[in-house]
């Protein structure tokens, strides 16, 4: 089934080509861009390749475009699941449904922020407006092509928000005529290009989408840090004349199945990349609408896409690299793309639409996938929530429809905010659970809330020993598990440190649309004897209208 | 992708790399009992004699690290990636492992979940609103260099600073200056594709 592309085979024996791919020597370092995208790859240009010793060779030709129907589309279960590779019909994310009523994300700028990218695919070609490499000792402004053989990761996460459509060739994005934009940010592994890239291009970009994230499966808190934070507030607040950019990352595959032992569990909030203001936490569902074997918990998860089951049967038809498709791609990689994608057709159907807009309208419009599990629970705005699937699987025929129809909430300018902290000193001794409440009063004007952030520190011998879980009773609304007692572990199975509660911020939107005012309460149990500590201090961050 | 399924991860070398550094840097914290001191205790503690503490500014808090001796990362390399570090013969102690690192190389340094970071060079410093028009000035009063800005409204720049431990003290010394919102440094760190 997979083909070899008329490019790459003709590279075989092209010396240019050769010379382009493998010729090595340097190329021109690491630029002197504003971060404005003044100095962007243009698609529209010659084909620029940079030169480095690589395993993948191309051409510097551009490919040949097509037309006609995607001959894989009916492999894509994810875009209208028909029941064509089992699961249960329907199980999607109602993207073809969407097309025709709202388009295809034309007019949309959507950039993936990812490794090595193969904007030269003839898949991903046809929708490329902008790319940077960020590879060391290539030229900014050369394509971010793979170099070696593991490089696979970017170009399916591309392929899934943003193949052309209706080219006769391979398969359909699920904004399939976005202007994608491909950063390799990650290809150093440095903060300054991932902050860089977060916000490239961000007075025309609506959405960035993120496959990346937290080691998972150790239960260790990491901290994304303040340069990452900064950059998305910065894009949130500024992108797109100050409507803000959506930023999409994934909730992770942290769960531990059986055969993963011993591993720990990760809960998405323990990851702080997802726990970040302005972050869409998107996880995933299998083609049955249920939490994969992977799956995690967490109480920043937003909205769903679909994925695998980890265990057996379908993944996601996508793009591959060196002109191929793949039928495999999993995880929560596979998800985050096509909320981000139906995000792009959001933002096509109501372009004056704020990220708070469109993070509204996600949840709102999402639908409720798995609905005899136990984990739903209405919170206190009559809205239905779940640990492991947020409000739900994104939906994007519902989506586009209520963008239309959306009266915008505002942007950064307009987000209101309430804190509050204490200091409550409260030893924490083996089996036991103390608590602290927080009464937010009626100055905190606050009727609807969109994001809370709650702030925690203790000192305690080994952290992972404390359960800490936030509640509300005035007005009822579920208890929304923050953190839970494990044993953290490196990959193998060693235990490790979980890190420590030095305000450690957890973000959650369990809360949406409840009113502010009310008792907010604490809870922290020591599930484990031999350790102990102290609770020193917590605040809470109230993010609304 | 998820880890563990799928057959390809783009940082697989890397995580994987990381995760052996783990298995050997572990600390085996006492099961759920024993007291002991969990923070900070990593590989580096093991390796003893070498273990030396940092610590940097993740905006206002400050975080402690600690240099693992055994290892490194070579940006000189097109992919950067930790590498068990070559020592001199007899070279025990942390500095003069130290002395061993070429220009473009730096040490390993530690949290306290063990997770590695690396100074590949470059500072990272966020303007206070009232000087984004100012930098330049700014820059040259405290004689650091930029390399770019990092955002489009120039508040967010990178400024030079050599690979290794060099640039977490320069970072630690804008950071006390008092003259910027922020500044760390331009971290290296392996990230997880999903």
């Amino acid at each position: 089934m997979r083909s070899v592309s008329p490019y790459a085979r003709a590279i075989a024996i092209s010396i240019l080509g050769l010379l382009a791919a493998c010729g090595g020597g340097g190329g021109g370092g690491g630029g002197s861009s504003s971060g404005s995208g003044g100095d962007d790859g243009n698609p529209d240009g010659p084909v620029q390749l940079a030169q480095q010793n690589c395993s993948f060779a191309y051409a510097p030709q551009k490919p040949s475009a097509g037309t006609g129907a995607d001959p894989l589309l009916s492999r894509q279960w994810h875009l209208r699941n028909e029941g064509q590779s089992g699961g249960r019909v329907d199980e999607d994310v109602r993207a073809i449904a969407a097309w025709s009523s709202s388009g295809k994300g034309e007019g949309v700028r959507l950039a993936i922020v990812d490794d090595a990218i193969e904007t030269l695919h003839e898949d991903l070609f046809p929708n490329l407006a902008a790319f940077r490499n960020y590879r060391p000792g290539a030229a900014p402004d050369t394509h971010p092509l793979p170099c070696a053989p593991d490089d696979t990761h970017g170009t399916a996460v591309a392929g899934i928000a943003a193949a052309r459509d209706g080219n006769g060739m391979g398969v359909a994005g699920v904004a399939p005529r976005v202007a994608l934009a491909a950063y390799n940010a990650l290809a150093a592994g440095l903060e300054s290009d991932v902050a860089d890239a977060l916000r490239r291009g961000a007075d025309v970009t609506g959405v960035y989408s993120n496959s990346w994230g937290s080691p998972d499966r150790t239960g260790a808190l990491n901290a994304s840090g303040a340069t990452f934070r900064n950059a998305i507030l910065d894009g949130v607040a500024l992108a797109r004349g100050g409507r803000g950019a959506v930023y999409v990352f994934p909730a992770g595959n942290g769960g531990c199945p059986a055969s993963a032992a011993p591993c720990s569990p990760d809960n998405s909030n323990y990851d702080g990349y997802v726990n970040a203001r302005g972050i869409v936490t998107a996880c995933a569902v299998d083609i049955d609408g249920q939490a994969p074997s992977y799956a995690e918990p967490g109480a920043n998860i937003l909205v769903c896409g679909m994925s695998d089951r980890g265990t057996s049967g379908p993944g996601i038809t996508t793009t591959d690299v060196q002109n191929r498709y793949r039928f495999d791609f999993s995880g929560t990689s596979a998800s985050t793309p096509m909320v981000s994608g139906v995000a792009a057709l959001v933002l096509q159907a109501n372009p004056s639409l704020t990220w708070r807009d469109v993070r509204l309208i996600l949840a709102r419009s999402a639908r409720k996938n798995d609905s005899g599990d136990s984990g739903w629970q209405e919170n206190a705005a009559r809205l239905s929530v779940h640990p492991y699937y947020g409000f739900g699987v994104v939906d994007a025929a519902a989506a586009t429809a209520l963008a239309r129809s959306w009266s915008s909430v505002g942007g950064s300018g307009s987000l209101r905010s309430c804190s509050y902290a204490k200091s409550p000193n409260l030893a924490l001794h083996d089996a036991t659970t103390v608590s602290d409440t927080i009464q937010v009063p009626a100055d905190c004007t606050i009727g609807n809330i969109e994001f809370v952030e709650i702030g925690f520190s203790a000192t305690h011998s080994y952290s992972g020993d404390l359960r800490v879980e936030l509640l509300r009773s005035d007005p009822a609304s579920p208890p929304a598990v923050l953190a839970a007692s494990r044993t953290c572990r490196n990959d193998s199975g060693g235990q490790i440190s979980c890190g420590s509660y030095d305000n450690w911020v957890f973000g959650s939107v369990r809360n949406l649309d409840e009113p502010a005012q009310g008792k907010w309460t604490l809870a922290v149990s020591d599930t484990v004897t031999g350790n102990e500590g102290t609770w020193t201090a917590w605040s809470l961050t109230l993010w609304g209208r | 992708m998820k880890r563990g399924f799928g057959s390809k991860l783009a940082l697989m070398a890397a995580i994987s790399l990381v995760a052996s550094l783990q298995t050997a840097c572990a600390q085996v914290a006492p099961p759920n009992g024993g007291a002991s001191s969990t923070s900070g205790a990593n590989g580096a503690q093991r390796a003893g004699a070498g273990t030396q503490q940092r610590f940097w500014y993740d905006g206002e808090n400050r975080r402690e690290l600690q240099v693992d001796p055994d290892w490194i990362v070579d940006f000189r390399a097109t992919r950067p990636n930790l590498e068990r570090r070559a020592t001199l013969p007899g070279a025990t102690q942390n500095a003069e492992k130290e002395a061993t690192l070429a220009p473009g190389q730096s040490v390993v340094l530690r949290d306290e979940t063990g997770a590695p970071r690396a100074l590949p060079g470059g500072v990272i410093v966020r303007l206070h609103e009232r000087d984004v028009g100012e930098a330049q000035k700014l820059f040259a009063e405290l004689g650091v260099v930029p390399v770019r800005a990092l955002d489009p409204q120039q508040r967010t720049w990178l400024v030079e600073a050599p690979a290794g431990l060099e640039s977490l003290a320069l970072a630690n010394r804008l950071h006390d200056s008092g003259r910027f919102e922020s500044a760390a440094p331009n971290w290296w760190r392996p990230r997880a594709l999903k």
